[in-house]
């Protein structure tokens, strides 16, 4: 532990850092451009020299290539260090174009930033500045290349980090160009953070591209609803629209980086499809009559036909909190209400499972953070970055950092070039597992299992969709023997999980049992008069159970996607979308993290510009701004239907939850934009739910899947998220391609619900398998595992 | 007159120097004696106490160097490399291919020998682009070597195997710098590389490795077939060791590359060059490629070696000197040598990348006129910041010919500056063709 | 106090015997300096488009954020105010927006009289603070600077020089 004096004041630090970090602990900022925490330092922009007494000499060095050694005394106050940085300055600027008034970048640019700082405002040189071509790079990223300073950060998050490979360094001397070899969109799902990494503006946010003034944002710690990690972000809004989302840093979470899904898959906020009205079929439209017109109603339908004749439904997209006053309201007249908090019964199903797992395993969570320093690692039943995108750059972390990765997949398209991946048909993961618990197998397996019980910090992370039961089940059995073997050295063992949504966790904690199968039978039955339907989606429901929902004598919906729920409710109650709301979610690893509100809901001002001009009128609200947090809706229903006292507010509703159920009572001291709390899965005492295994009979089988970007069911509505995604494509193994002939279009039939679409080869798909994301629309859904008939489509066949 | 590395040479023919011939100056004596009755260690011994300092530009001790590398106990087994640096691409400097052209086994033998000391298992050649003829004649010392079991498995029967191959740069300038050379060689991108770690722990594919200059290991032999002392008696001075290949270009009558004892004097070397050419006066020489400062006129009795130069405020560099007449502008010659500098940047570290070029443009309003008294010291002050603070070694060079110019020619940057332009009529000429 | 109020009077005496400096507006029109801080414009460059390229640091600028922005781009790239208010109820005509202009867009004119009987009719919005001139600098064009090809291609601004190409390995 080195102790020096930094600026004047004395510090002790940890053996090898550097002395821009030892700044840091002393609280000087040492100015940076190349260097970068996560990337490390590689001395290129050399901004940071510093001047060092040590031994009686002065040197003048690079911060970051320096490690603090005791004795040092180290300043950046001194004339020669001013003077370097100053240079540094005016040598940057040589190049660099006089276009900040129109740059995205202002306001958070570093190289901005230092030129003021170093009072640079005279161009003492006469040259003349170099221009470069842009290149096009997809819809998410603009790209300015005259603006750069070479400080290599770009290529170092995208090529060494995150294990992108289409976008690289070219030239030389003081035409140093970063790009594609051809202009085109990024592959890498990772391209966002290259807005972030820039420390000037050669990348800037499409989608924020002329917006804003960084300064003018309202900004409010939140939380990605995109996937289960649970990233933790800073959406920015400005005039009520909301304009970007950038990461906020949390080391035990994202770290400061997002995928792309995350950062640009906020469209549906600002959708003009979005149902933003109160919307009753007797035409109410004040907020205070229509909720005690629908109260009414529910009570009316539970008093004749007794609580069990009503059905309340959310999804994972819902906060902690609209999940409990949704159970809330199932009390008094609705008492026995049939609640589910699922949109999708077999996720449902296999949310619970996981949950169970975890709390019986007996290990310790696996957080993102832990990801990154596991030293053996397995993933099994998932293609990790299409399902939890991030969660895929912390295992390429694990890697980078000497851990060994295994994948046991049928499908791996990020990991393989750092990972040993074992291509395993979906109802053979759970054979595998077991060979791993075991100690058998052959090959990579064998090597995966020898690897795990010789870990010292073992890992193991299982999936959702692409793991059956019995996987589930060998997982966890091969958590719980890890335990055992590794717990009496005292060695960690991390298990982890994937969830459905950003609240799959907290959804799956709050549930009694899988109630969704049983409730949307008795739906198609006939057998309820009212249902509650909570921010969910009917995309997974039978097409009866959607008929049904037509014929119901009351249908409440509350939402903030459009959709045919919306449509077909006699009482809509628009929602706070999750930028717009307070409430919390809990990410995969059971960590409770508080969102707060970004913008009101409503129409822009920005939209709202005609002719050269803001609205001329004036007026108090939004215009279509009725939307309520779907909590406080609820509540102000159940004081209409239960008769329990005045609507509750934030703290209110938090404290009950914790009253009715202790396991929940640590919410209480989660604030937004904090670190957020790890609740144990244990306490929750999760239900027992049995997920069916896979079927590996003969022929093709179809899982669904999701897919980077275009399947998640929010940011598929953004308008740039669709054309990066592209069309959906089923994947296929080359054998099962060249056998059947398959190729270009092709039809999926199982068991009479068809769909068309692109099939393609993948190289790793195992034999038998056909991979279709999750955004195909099937006519009826059919099961994970089911049977399937693969034919050139006709329009193919004939042509 | 001694000749050591010189002492077999091309034939009429311009091919270089047979094997049959070099052996029968002696060649591959020392190569038999050290496989015979040295062991490494003692061979790195005699290296160090001869002397011998690295020929490249940087003067490293060369015995030094090859103690660095893990040997013995320390070798984990595994792969270490010799790579011979010769990327000779500083301006003025012909050297390496001087000898590269006449006498290419010596630089053979001193590989291997080198290569025995350090307990290497391959050794390659990083050639500089231009020399296509010159690489392809080696190829073929090479195929004479490995057939008179000078090369490849058990050498001259012992139970050492070395070979050597051949790489031909991709030619830029700071292919030339050690660790940007490694880069280059892996296919990568030719930016140099920080050290720690130093190539002798972690270099070619992170396995250890020692980058020498073609002249330096072509010293080697000798030293091994006659013992330090007697290298070090080779040298014109007391503290010196060996012979140099002392290179003049520039304002002579005779520009050659001639090999003489270390400490030869400049004006000696520069007298046996025929002087300055069409007996003009001579006004200033950079002793040793482009990255040296000047010397003025008034120095030249100053001994061609590393101490006696920084003693004077210059560098031994490579050795070989560019000669300045009263016709020659050290101003226009400086501007010259930036631009090159600038244009070889590897564009890492951004003094280098954007610092040169502003210098450059400096210069440039010198020669044309357009200078003040300011921009002296700011030239002064922009090298300052430029050379010590700079990733590598590049940046470093260029700034060395500015401060001896700052030093030395002070009243002539004044003038360019009084008389709005260059007052040598050449120079002139230049600038406005 | 004898002399303080004698030495007072003097004054007054001595007045009554020169030209009045009181201006008899509105019959006079009195003479505005010309770096007078008036009714704020917004000018044109000497290509005769508009000059504001809708950066934001005039509103950033203002004290009493009178100012409001929004900004756009135009198919030729050319960033520029979609919608442009100032709010003259509000403003203190301080000119600090005409300093923190990059494009010397928005300048302070000579002109004052802009009383109006309804506050509304003080919200200015872009057509009412746009003028057909340059104002005082009538040369200068921000894009012929700014290294961004709108107005001329790649490279060809004042200060640029044509495009390199990052494909080449030549010096």
């Amino acid at each position: 532990m080195p102790e020096i004096v930094f600026d004047g004041k004395k510090v002790t630090v940890p053996a090898g850092t550097n002395l821009v970090e030892a700044g840091g602990a002393a609280g000087t900022s040492v100015p940076v451009f190349c260097y970068h925490k996560d990337l490390g330092a590689v001395g290129a922009c050399r901004v940071c020299a510093v001047s060092i007494k040590q031994n009686d000499k002065t040197r003048m060095a690079m911060a970051c290539m320096t490690e603090a050694q005791d004795g040092m005394d180290v300043t950046t106050l001194d004339p020669q260090s001013r003077q370097m940085r100053k240079w540094v300055t005016e040598w940057l600027m040589v190049n660099h174009p006089h276009d900040c008034p129109i740059c995205d970048e202002g306001g958070e640019c570093q190289l901005q930033d230092l030129t003021i700082a170093t009072e640079h405002s005279i161009r003492r040189t006469e040259l003349k500045k170099r221009t470069f071509e842009n290149q096009y790079l997809g819809e998410f990223i603009t790209h300015e290349m005259n603006r750069c300073i070479t400080c290599y950060r770009c290529q170092r998050f995208y090529q060494d980090y995150a294990g992108g490979r289409d976008f690289g360094v070219t030239g030389s001397r003081d035409r140093v160009y970063f790009g594609r070899f051809e202009p085109g969109a990024f592959e890498s799902a990772f391209s966002g953070n290259l807005v972030e990494m820039c420390p000037t503006g050669v990348f800037t946010d499409k989608l924020f591209r002329y917006k804003s003034r960084v300064w003018d944002l309202e900004i409010s710690p939140s939380i990605c609803p995109h996937c289960s990690v649970g990233c933790n972000i800073l959406p920015g809004a400005r005039h009520r629209m909301l304009q970007r989302v950038r990461a906020r840093e949390n080391e035990a979470v994202n770290g400061v980086f997002l995928c792309d899904r995350g950062q640009f898959g906020h469209g549906y906020i600002m959708d003009p499809a979005r149902p933003r009205d109160l919307r009753m079929s007797d035409g109410t439209t004040d907020w205070d009559a229509a909720l005690g017109v629908t109260g009414g109603a529910l009570l009316e339908i539970a008093r004749a036909h007794g609580g069990e004749s009503v059905a309340l439904i959310t999804s994972t997209r819902a906060s902690v909190e609209t999940h409990f006053a949704l159970e809330a309201l199932a009390s008094g007249a609705l008492a026995g209400a049939r609640i589910s908090h699922f949109e999708d019964a077999d996720r449902e199903a296999s949310a619970l499972a996981s949950l169970s797992a975890l709390a019986t395993a007996g290990a310790q969570p696996l957080e993102q953070s832990d990801l990154a320093g596991c030293d053996v690692l397995v993933i099994a039943g998932t293609s990790l970055v299409d399902e939890a995108p991030l969660a895929a750059l912390a295992a390429r972390q694990c890697a980078r950092r000497g851990g060994r990765v295994f994948v046991v997949s049928p499908l791996e398209r990020y990991l393989g070039d750092v990972a040993t991946v074992i291509p395993t048909h979906p109802a053979a993961v759970a054979g595998t597992l077991e060979a791993l618990a075991s100690g058998t197998g052959d090959g990579a397996v064998a090597a995966a299992g020898k690897a795990l019980m010789g870990a010292q910090k073992p890992g193991l992370l299982l999936g959702g969709d692409l793991l059956d039961g019995p996987a589930l089940a060998a997982g966890a059995a091969l958590a719980r023997s890890l335990v055992r073997s590794h717990g009496s050295s005292g060695k960690p063992v991390r298990f982890g999980t994937l969830f459905p949504g950003p609240n799959g966790f907290g959804a799956a904690a709050m549930s009694k049992d899988a109630a969704l199968a049983g409730i949307l039978a008795d739906l198609e039955a006939g057998k309820f008069k009212a249902a509650v339907v909570v921010e969910s989606d009917a995309a997974a429901w039978s097409p009866r159970a959607r008929q049904a929902l037509g014929n119901l004598p009351l249908l409440i919906v509350l939402d903030y996607l459009p959709g045919i729920l919306a449509d077909t409710a006699q009482c809509f109650f628009p929602t706070e979308a999750t930028y717009e709301s307070n409430g919390i979610y809990v990410n995969r690893a059971g960590r409770a993290q508080g969102f707060a509100q970004v913008r009101v809901p409503g129409r822009s001002v920005i939209e709202e510009i005609r002719d050269d001009s803001f609205r001329r009128s004036y007026q108090r609200t939004p215009n279509e701004g009725g939307a309520r947090m779907a909590w406080w809706i609820l509540d102000a229903l159940r004081k209409r239907t239960v008769g329990s006292p005045e609507v509750r507010d934030l703290a209110g509703i938090r404290d009950a939850l914790a009253a009715a159920r202790p396991a929940w009572a640590p919410l209480r001291a989660v604030l937004a934009g904090d670190e957020g709390t790890v609740l144990d899965p244990a306490a929750f005492q999760p239900a027992t739910a049995t997920t069916p295994a896979f079927e590996r009979g003969d022929g093709l089988r179809v899982f669904r899947m999701d897919r980077t970007l275009g399947s998640e069911v929010l940011s598929r509505r953004s308008e740039p998220m669709r054309k990066m995604a592209g069309t959906p494509v089923a994947l296929v193994s080359p054998g099962d391609a060249a056998r059947l002939k398959l190729g270009g279009r092709v039809s999926l039939d199982a068991g009479g619900s068809a769909v068309e679409l692109e099939c393609r080869a993948e190289a790793g798909v195992p034999d038998g398998v056909v991979l279709v994301p999750r955004d195909v629309e099937w006519p009826i859904l059919p099961k994970q595992g089911a049977s399937v008939r693969v034919t050139a489509a006709l329009a193919e066949a004939a042509r | 007159m001694t000749e050591v590395l010189l002492r077999a040479r091309a034939g009429t023919d311009g091919r270089p120097a047979s094997i049959d011939a070099y052996r029968a100056v002696g060649g591959y004596a020392g190569l038999a004696r050290a496989l015979k009755d040295l062991k490494s260690d003692e061979l790195i011994e005699i290296v160090k106490q001869s002397g011998l300092r690295g020929r490249g530009g940087a003067g490293f001790p060369s015995g030094m160097k090859w103690s660095f590398v893990p040997r013995g106990e320390k070798w984990d087994g595994g792969p270490k490399y010799l790579l011979c640096n010769a990327d000779e691409m500083e301006p003025g400097t012909f050297k390496d291919r001087v000898l590269f052209e006449q006498n290419p086994h010596a630089l053979i033998e001193g590989m291997v020998l080198a290569a025995y000391g350090m307990e290497m298992t391959e050794g390659f050649v990083f050639v500089r682009r231009e020399y296509f003829r010159q690489t392809d004649d080696f190829e073929k010392a090479l195929i004479e070597a490995r057939q008179a079991g000078m090369l490849g498995q058990n050498i001259l029967g012992s139970r050492f195997s070395f070979d050597i191959h051949v790489h031909r740069s991709g030619g830029r300038y700071i292919c030339g710098e050690e660790t940007a050379l490694i880069n280059a060689f892996e296919g990568k991108r030719a930016n140099p590389r920080s050290k720690p770690p130093f190539p002798a722990t972690k270099g070619l594919w992170g396995r250890p490795t020692t980058v020498h200059n073609v002249e330096t290991l072509a010293c080697v032999p000798g030293i091994a077939a006659n013992g330090a002392e007697w290298f070090k008696n080779l040298a014109a001075t007391p503290e010196g060791a060996g012979t140099k290949l002392y290179g003049g270009s520039g304002a002579l009558e005779a520009p050659k590359c001639i090999e003489r004892p270390i400490g030869t004097t400049l004006r000696a070397l520069i007298d046996e060059m025929g002087g300055v050419r069409g007996g003009k006066q001579l006004l200033a020489v950079i002793p040793g490629g482009a990255s040296t400062p000047f010397i003025p006129a008034d120095q030249i009795d100053v001994p061609m070696d590393y101490a006696a130069l920084e003693k004077i405020g210059s560098r031994l560099g490579t050795g070989t000197f560019i000669v300045f007449s009263e016709d020659d502008c050290p101003v226009h010659g400086t501007l010259n040598m930036q631009r090159f500098f600038a244009r070889e940047s590897c564009g890492f570290c951004t003094p280098c990348r954007d610092g040169l070029p502003y210098g450059v443009e400096i210069l440039e309003r010198f020669e044309q006129g357009r200078a003040t008294m300011a921009d002296i010291d700011l030239l002064d002050q922009l090298y300052a910041f430029i050379g010590p603070n700079s990733f590598c070694a590049l940046a470093g060079g260029a700034a060395e010919p500015i401060k001896g110019l700052i030093r030395h020619f002070r009243p002539l940057l004044e003038e360019h500056v009084t008389s709005k332009g260059c007052p040598f009529a050449r120079s002139r000429e230049a600038v406005h063709a | 106090m004898i002399r303080e109020i004698v030495d007072g009077f003097a004054v007054t005496w001595r007045k009554m015997f020169s030209k009045p400096v009181t201006v008899q507006y509105p019959e006079q029109k009195p003479v505005i300096p010309e770096r007078y801080r008036g009714r704020i414009i917004l000018t044109r460059d000497p290509s005769g488009e508009e000059r504001c390229v809708a950066c934001y640091l005039c509103s950033s600028a203002c004290p009493v954020d009178c100012i409001t922005i929004q900004a756009a781009e135009r198919d030729d790239g050319r960033r520029y105010p979609e919608a442009f208010r100032i709010n003259f109820n509000r403003c203190i005509f301080c000119g600090l927006c005409a300093e923190a202009c990059p494009t010397l867009a928005l300048q302070m004119s000579q002109d004052f009289e802009m009383a109006e009987t309804d506050p509304r009719r003080l919200i200015y919005e872009k057509d009412r603070l746009t003028v057909d001139h340059g104002g005082k600098y009538p040369n200068y064009s921000f894009w012929e600077e700014a290294g961004v090809a709108v107005t001329h291609a790649l490279g060809h601004g004042h200060q640029d020089v044509p495009p390199s190409d990052p494909r080449s390995n030549l010096p």
